[in-house]
């Protein structure tokens, strides 16, 4: 009750115009000092200036601190319940101190994690049964500013001293797939493809988006300021993870190959990829799906780090931008305050005191500050606006046109990398090849084997027959041919011989060993070695030999090649 | 004249006496002795390539003995010169004239140990003999005794004061032979035959047949019938190497050559007078795996040239017949 009190007596204070006077005092100040970090909310870099300058003027400190803690109340943050220690930092310790978060949730981060993102992960690998694998990891991937919110969300709070619950953050997970995020995905994500700048610093950008909540101008103006403070250093970081990201899908996958105690586990897995650098694309199913859980667990481990990282940047910019430190310090100097203004209050009430009364004392209070501003200290001497074009330390003529030169190379080289990026996916496109459902079905029976068209409609109905009627009519080669094809378009359709685009006859033969019975077999081997000697030497069967090959053809039964 | 089929069968015979009597000094390396057979057949020459010890001299001694043919060895070293391997003239004082002292390159079966310790010089006079089955000393050509094969070693391990044979001198080796250690059970009967009285000597191996019958089987394989699909399988095979990528250096046409040759002297080996697609499969590894050199980025990868070459092989198609 008291400390509203007390708070309502600072909005009164400011509501009297101390707040313009604050503002005029101040600005053209950090105007002169070259401050660019001038932001949308232009008392923040107050606290910046008041930080180096007016150290020792408590008065003015206290006075202008109330009033911008009181601009804070009512938000969802209180900044003294702050649970980390709030100083300004170098950019890689506030990276440090992001991880430290991240590494202290861990647990609750994987918690949440697994029960948000997992599962819509296992909903997405599910349309890989419709869509091609690549199409849904692509997805997947595409979706990543989504998931970071979960992580980010808990990081945040548990900042503030709330550590959300999972059933908290399992409330406010349809919330962030949904409520504004798509909205925020579509118009957010391309951009991030097409624009580098924009991609590399998605750990920042897209914090504070997420929590600030701002559109339009104000949050590319927002944007503009945390990127020329902090850029470089969250391009670094993306890059480090997305290394690191990539490193441990191949660390994780040479583990798994190396815990299956396969001696030549490592060999299996460079033929994989050999193999699947040679036939154009079509990886073997144990090595894609070992890769895309690589990949999905790599993800989980860096992006919570990541997220941990960025927030850990967010946090300094607006640290440096806001002067939380100072802020907080501000804070816990009202705190101590707080006990005069009880004392304050409790002569306001003995005498009776209104509400009105307590206005009255404002405006006195108010008069007092006047009084204080007044002070040589306060005065604005002399306003003086300076153009940096027309420094003369850096008077280059020709600065227009070596910017347009550099503007017309940015475009180029971001044409050139589109172009580059366009030519990668086209010439790995077979990594993006219609995969899942299709592949796990039996691959479709060949139509041709060595050049001979074995599908059961290019055969006639009876080949038994139709050989007897072409050996009777004197055309042996004809009649073996038939045959032969015959036994093929069986075991390709009937026994599903697995037949390669390099695979000669006798290696035909070699594959029917395990897939059919003796009889079959026998008879395949013995019609080949005569198929072989009129293709390859130009010399018609025996007739003997034919007469058994016909006599004891073996796939009849099953009606040859239907 | 085209020799008639039965003589195939005669052929195939005669193979299986010479590959019985040699694989009783020459132990567990049956796949190495069928290669060098089908070089021999084709009238080509080997690389061998291989750790010390594993019986080369061997098999080239034996292989001699089974056709009562001439061996030779040479050992390369540095300092080797051409004259060396070939031969020079000497002036005899007692005739008073110029006399040819021939070189160890006139014989049969030729060992040329780790020819790539030799300066290119004179590797160049022996890959000259080996192309052109003549030897000019001092302006007079000598012509080789046929049947003439040079089976050449290389030490994959000792790479120190070695000149590795450029790809066009390679090239003029029919096939590329890879010998290992052979198996644990036949490691052992080469011991115990050692150590229980020394084993089988090669002087009393038997003869099997004579030098003409093994310049008849070379004429037999020379004249085999070729269908025109089995020579584009082959020529299939020699182009694939060239567009694929991650191999820097294709075969040539010399390649596809001698895979047709390679695959007449298997088919004649097997006691057919023709070539299947099998034997040119069968021939390709050995064939190529020298004529094709591996881009660096795979090779640092750990990909052989056996692997690279098994991947088209496997994926080139086989004959439409």
């Amino acid at each position: 009750m008291l400390s509203n009190t007390f708070l309502k007596w600072i909005q009164t204070a400011k509501s009297a115009g101390l707040w313009d006077a604050v503002r005029r005092f101040s600005l053209p100040r950090l105007r002169r000092r070259g401050a660019g970090a001038y932001t949308a909310a232009p008392w923040k870099p107050c606290n910046n200036w008041i930080r180096s300058k007016l150290s020792n003027s408590p008065s003015v400190r206290w006075c202008i601190g109330a009033l911008v803690s009181c601009s804070w109340e009512g938000g969802r943050m209180r900044l003294e319940d702050v649970s980390a220690v709030i100083r300004p930092r170098g950019q890689w310790e506030a990276v440090d101190l992001g991880f430290a978060m991240t590494r202290k949730l861990f647990p609750r981060l994987l918690a949440a994690w697994s029960l948000t993102v997992v599962p819509l992960w296992i909903l997405l690998l599910g349309l890989s049964w419709y869509f091609p694998l690549g199409w849904v990891l692509t997805a997947i991937w595409w979706l990543k500013p989504i998931y970071d919110r979960v992580p980010l969300f808990i990081m945040s709070r548990s900042l503030f001293g709330a550590t959300p619950t999972l059933r908290e953050v399992l409330r406010a997970w349809p919330g962030m797939i949904f409520r504004r995020n798509l909205g925020v995905l579509f118009y957010r994500v391309p951009w991030l493809l097409v624009l580098p700048h924009f991609a590399w610093s998605r750990a920042l950008t897209a914090t504070a988006i997420d929590l600030e909540q701002q559109t339009g101008k104000a949050l590319k103006d927002r944007q503009q300021v945390l990127l020329r403070l902090a850029g470089s250093r969250v391009s670094g970081l993306v890059a480090l993870c997305g290394l690191y990201e990539m490193i441990l899908v191949f660390a994780l996958l040479t583990l798994g190959v190396t815990a299956t105690g396969d001696p030549t586990g490592a060999t299996g897995l460079m033929d994989a990829f050999v193999d699947m650098a040679f036939s154009k694309g079509e990886m073997e199913p144990w090595l894609k799906w070992t890769l895309v859980l690589g990949y999905l667990v790599s993800m989980t481990l860096v992006e919570l780090f990541y997220v941990g990282g960025g927030f850990g940047i967010y946090l300094n910019c607006r640290t440096h931008l806001e002067g939380w430190d100072v802020e907080i310090s501000f804070r816990r100097l009202a705190k101590r305050l707080q006990k005069v203004v009880t004392v304050l209050a409790f002569f306001a009430c003995t005498a009776g005191a209104s509400a009105i009364e307590i206005e009255k004392a404002a405006s006195k209070e108010k008069a007092a500050i006047h009084e204080v501003l007044k002070q040589p200290a306060f005065e604005i001497h002399k306003v003086q606006q300076r153009k940096l074009t027309s420094d003369k330390d850096w008077d280059f003529s020709g600065g227009e046109w070596l910017a347009s030169i550099g503007q017309i190379l940015y475009y180029a080289i971001l044409v050139g990398v589109v172009v580059w990026l366009a030519w990668l996916l086209y010439v790995n496109r077979h990594m993006f090849q219609r995969t899942g459902a299709r592949t796990l079905q039996k691959p479709s029976a060949p139509r041709t084997i060595m050049g001979l068209d074995v599908t059961p409609e290019s055969l006639p109905a009876d080949i038994l027959a139709a050989a007897m009627a072409r050996w009777a009519a004197g055309d042996a080669r004809g009649a073996l041919s038939l045959l032969y094809r015959g036994s093929l378009s069986w075991l390709v359709n009937h026994a599903h011989l697995p037949v390669q685009e390099g695979d000669t006859e006798n290696d035909c033969v070699r594959h029917t060993r395990k897939l059919v019975e003796p009889v079959r077999r026998d008879y395949f081997a013995d019609l080949t070695g005569q198929w072989m000697l009129v293709a390859y030497a130009e010399r018609d069967p025996a007739p003997t030999d034919m007469e058994r090959l016909l006599q004891s053809w073996p796939f009849r039964e099953q009606g040859g090649a239907q | 004249m085209d020799p008639q089929p039965n003589f195939f069968a005669h052929a195939a015979q005669l193979v299986h006496s010479i590959r019985s009597e040699v694989r009783k000094v020459f132990i567990g390396q049956d796949d190495v002795l069928d290669q060098v057979l089908a070089a021999f057949l084709a009238g080509g020459h080997v690389l061998v390539e291989g750790k010390p010890g594993l019986g080369k001299t061997h098999l080239i001694l034996a292989l001699a003995r089974t056709f009562g043919g001439q061996f030779r060895r040479i050992q390369f070293t540095p300092d080797l010169m051409p004259s060396d391997v070939t031969g020079h003239t000497l002036y005899d004082m007692s005739s008073q004239e110029f006399r040819v002292r021939k070189g160890p390159v006139f014989t049969n079966l030729l060992l040329a140990d780790e020819i790539n310790r030799a300066p290119a010089k004179t590797q160049a006079a022996l890959l000259e003999v080996m192309q052109e089955w003549q030897v000019t000393i001092d302006g007079e050509s000598h012509v080789l005794a046929p049947p003439f094969m040079t089976l050449a070693t290389q030490n994959p391990i000792e790479q120190e004061g070695t000149y590795p044979l450029p790809e066009a001198q390679l090239d003029r080796f029919l096939m590329k032979v890879l010998i290992d250690y052979p198996q644990q059970a036949e490691e052992e009967r080469i011991v115990n035959d050692l150590l229980n009285g020394g084993g089988l000597k090669i002087s009393e191996l038997a003869q099997v047949c004579t030098v003409q019958d093994v310049l008849d089987l070379q004429r037999a394989v020379g004249a085999l019938q070729v269908v025109p699909e089995v020579v584009a399988y082959a020529v299939r095979l020699a182009r694939a190497t060239r567009g694929t990528q991650g191999i820097a250096l294709g075969a040539g046409t010399r390649g596809a050559i001698a895979l047709v040759r390679v695959g007449k002297a298997f088919a004649a080996m097997a006691g057919r007078d023709f070539v299947t697609p099998d034997d040119i499969k069968s021939a390709a590894l050995p064939v190529l795996r020298h004529r094709v050199a591996i881009a660096p980025e795979l090779a640092i990868s750990g990909q052989t040239v056996d692997q690279t070459l098994e991947g088209i092989i496997r994926t080139t198609e086989a004959p439409r017949r």
